[in-house]
């Protein structure tokens, strides 16, 4: 495995004006020093790289993403270090790392056993052998299971019950929704079905995304090029909203610059896709937003997910949230919480992650120890395992200032 | 009334800033962060003409009006000092003096540097006097060679006027457990009052009295009271000297810039460029920005256009001559002479390369009403040379955002 193939991401090394601004924003490099930080694992070591990689420090890089953003000359430096690792991983892939990447795998094994394996990963002993054996850290925060899949609660629950005013958007849920957090699909579907629109849900797998941050790029590609048609089964000119936004980030720009996937089905479903704060947000703009808020007297604390910020479309949640009367948002200030997707619960990187986050989790304790949001959901589960305040999407307090109520 | 301003340097920051506090909403467009923290974290107006200035503000007039394509003639001192007395007073505790006189700072390289506005850590300098500076090097830190700094300052006459004598002393505070540290790492490290012991120890047992310790950090990225801590503990007064990137001086107004920029609800969108004009007729209606997917539109009745020169990629020189502004293909101004010359130390033509403006920034040669340029994107600077490239920000800022409120009003 090489990829000389994908020629664009590596020129772009000579972009490199060694001006250090992505050093400064590695929230990994900045707690440990184990790793030398992007410049060194990205730009600089890929010169000495042909294929192989020579500094093995790089397994550290979290894939967050935060340099790519930060840099000023182009350089795709995640995206350089993503191939790179997945080049370093091909040999000596772990079997932690087969699973934990294949969501649809937990999710369909968790499923019809719900409560029992909700009730197991908190068992501490299972929680010690689990680490022994696979490697997943003992304290990692574990997604919940659902009884019920959101595909198969929109089945039940039947059409809209009123006729729709706006045409029909495409809903990619993403797995999280599908099988863990399964309120956070309600909510989007229940807002735009409020605010007028036709909400298709097709059935729809993996984005991949698991798969290409723990390098298993031919898994990743085959996952990604199967959801591309699931989706493009609802349409093709139609608008494709998430609120899973790595996702999201994955359809947008990662699968072509990380896999190399330039087929023009995913082009077309990727210039589609868009964020729902993005989306919500766009329409505010518009004047075609419901902006007929209940009021509500909260401080919420807001992290900005490193795979939304790389969509580059800013925070539009800040400015949504904001629009209910009441809501202050305070914006975390802190680059990353740590989860990175699945780096986070491994072992070796437990200890990294946590440490990444910490100003983070002392953040949303001193501003709301009851209630902060985040548009990821690998961010939630970490944020609300180590400050113990209830973590939700942005579409959450939308969805409720629109006096919502529960989901059916 | 929503202005769209493209660039998160100090031009395109302020900008949003002063917009904004006006009432308009605000969008900013940045490709990356912006230079502030690759800088010295200090203003600089004016420093040499060629000849060293003293007084920045008085000398501008007479500098511009000798270089009739320089900024400065169509920002106008005024313009100058009152951008720079705005920005100070955003951040009081970052920033002192006003351009009236030129404050000298000390360089990793040990040569005194003028600039308008300093940060109180660069300033514990005496005014009078003969002085001694005790230059301490941190054994992890390999960008602040301290014996080269103590040698140069020592050939130099003092600030004061009166003679200098240096000397250079290494400390071993580890911040933390490698062989090679930078600035931010022992930034970061001074957030933790151990710390800040552990090096206020290790300092004063070499400082003797009279002397000024010099050190390369010695405060954090979020302010300056650690500074005044280690100062208190040492019992020296103690100046800080800014080093090459990462600047943590530089981070800290970068740092408080940003923060007042978004807290004042400027809606940033960071990691895209400003890719191209949507108009109707000579103005300007939106701006075309790569987001990731596919570009957005944002609509803007005004734009505040502040991306930076060539180091950021704004304006591009090829290797068949060609120059270009990256995002809206605006005409490239050239001085006519040879723009690259092969003697590396001597003033090269292409910094002077920019676009033209009138007085209130908007590009001459072209049709756009309400397009306004401010920062390194402007013709006739050699910024590097001269130590002028902040007063031309701020002041070009000063005078766009000038003629943007008077449409809004």
């Amino acid at each position: 495995m090489s990829f000389e193939h994908d020629e664009l991401t590596r020129a772009s090394l000579d972009h490199c004006v060694k001006c250090t601004i992505c050093e400064t924003a590695c929230p990994v490099s900045a707690v440990t020093p184990l790793f030398s930080g992007p410049k060194y694992v990205g730009p600089q070591a890929e010169r000495f790289r042909n294929g192989e990689s020579v500094d093995h420090s790089l397994d550290y890089c979290s894939s967050c993403g935060t340099c790519t953003l930060v840099c000023p000359q182009g350089v795709k430096i995640a995206e350089l270090n993503a191939q790179a690792r997945a080049v370093m991983k091909q040999d000596h892939m772990p079997f932690r790392d087969q699973i934990i990447s294949r969501t649809t795998l937990m999710g369909t094994a968790m499923t019809p056993t719900a409560p029992l394996a909700n009730a197991a990963l908190r068992v501490k002993p299972i929680r010690v052998a689990v680490e022994k054996v696979m490697g997943i850290h003992r304290n990692a925060p574990m997604p919940t299971a659902h009884s019920q899949t959101l595909p198969a609660w929109f089945r039940k629950r039947g059409p809209r019950s009123t006729p729709a005013t706006r045409g029909p958007v495409i809903y990619f849920h993403g797995c999280a929704a599908t099988y863990f957090e399964v309120e956070t699909g309600k909510m989007t579907i229940e807002v735009l079905e409020h605010l007028g629109y036709e909400v298709l849900v097709p059935k729809q797998g993996c984005c991949g995304l698991p798969l290409q941050s723990n390098g298993l790029f031919d898994a990743a590609r085959k996952d990604v090029r199967s959801l591309v048609d699931d989706l493009r089964k609802a349409g093709t000119d139609i608008p494709i909203v998430t609120a899973s936004t790595s996702c999201g980030g994955m359809l947008k720009h990662e699968a072509r610059e990380i896999l190399g996937v330039r087929d023009p089905e995913l082009a077309d479903v990727g210039t589609r896709v868009r964020d729902i704060c993005e989306f919500l947000l766009a329409m505010y703009d518009a004047g075609e937003l419901d902006t007929a808020f209940r009021p509500r007297e909260v401080t919420l604390p807001y992290h900005p997910p490193c795979q939304l910020k790389s969509h580059g479309i800013g925070t539009p949640a800040i400015e949504l949230m904001e629009l209910v009367p009441g809501v202050t948002v305070v914006e975390s200030g802190v680059v990353c919480c740590g989860m990175a997707g699945t780096y986070g619960i491994k072992k070796e990187k437990y200890d990294i992650a946590m440490a990444v986050g910490a100003p983070l989790f002392a953040m949303v304790k001193e501003t709301n120890p009851d209630l902060a949001v985040c548009d990821s959901e690998t961010c939630r589960w970490q944020i609300e395992q180590a400050t113990g305040a209830k973590t939700v999407h942005p579409i959450a307090i939308i969805h409720a200032a629109y006096g919502l109520g529960a989901s059916g | 009334m929503r202005a769209l301003v493209v660039g998160a340097g100090l031009a395109g920051l302020t900008g949003a800033l002063r917009l904004r506090q006006a009432g308009l909403e605000v969008v900013l467009v940045t490709f990356g962060t912006g230079g502030i923290q690759l800088g010295q974290g200090t203003v600089d107006v004016l420093g040499y003409a060629p000849h060293r200035v003293t007084r920045p503000l008085e000398e501008l007039r007479g500098f511009a009006e000798a270089r009739p394509a320089h900024p400065y003639g169509l920002i106008g001192t005024q313009a100058v000092a009152e951008s720079c007395a705005w920005l100070r007073d955003q951040m009081p505790d970052l920033l002192v003096g006003d351009g009236t006189q030129n404050t000298l700072v000390p360089t990793g390289l040990g040569s005194w540097r003028p600039t308008a506005l300093a940060q109180p850590t660069m300033t514990g300098e005496q005014s009078s006097g003969d002085a001694s500076y005790l230059v301490v090097g941190l054994t992890q830190l390999k960008d602040f060679p301290a014996d080269l700094v103590a040698g140069n300052l020592a050939r130099q006459p003092a600030p004061s006027g009166g003679t200098a004598s240096a000397r250079a002393v290494w400390v071993d505070v580890q911040p933390r457990d490698e062989a090679d540290s930078f600035a931010l790492t022992y930034a970061r490290a001074l957030e933790r009052p151990a710390f800040v012991e552990e090096l206020a120890a290790a300092v004063r047992a070499h400082a003797r009295p009279g002397e000024t310790v010099l050190l390369p950090v010695s405060s954090t990225v979020h302010g300056t009271a650690v500074h005044a801590e280690l100062q208190r503990l040492i019992g020296n007064p103690v100046v800080e000297v800014h080093l090459p990137p990462p600047s943590v001086p530089g981070m800290r107004i970068n740092l408080r810039l940003t923060e007042l920029v978004k807290r004042s609800r400027v809606r940033m969108m960071v990691g895209s460029r400003a890719v191209g004009l949507e108009t109707s007729g000579s103005r300007v209606t939106g701006v075309w920005v790569g987001t990731a997917g596919s570009p957005t539109l944002v609509r803007a009745d005004a734009v505040l256009h502040a991306p930076g020169g060539f180091e950021s990629g704004a304006l591009e020189y090829d290797s068949y001559g060609h120059l270009r502004e990256h995002a809206f293909n605006l005409p490239v101004w050239a001085p006519d002479t040879d723009l690259v010359t092969s003697d590396g130390l001597s003033a090269q033509a292409l910094f002077q390369c920019g676009v033209a403006v009138g007085d209130d920034m908007r590009p001459l040669d072209t049709t756009y009403d309400n397009l306004h340029l401010a920062g390194g994107i402007l013709r006739g600077a050699d910024r590097a040379r001269e130590k002028s490239g902040d007063g031309i920000a701020l002041g070009s800022m000063w005078r766009a955002t000038n003629a943007i409120l008077k449409e809004a009003r």
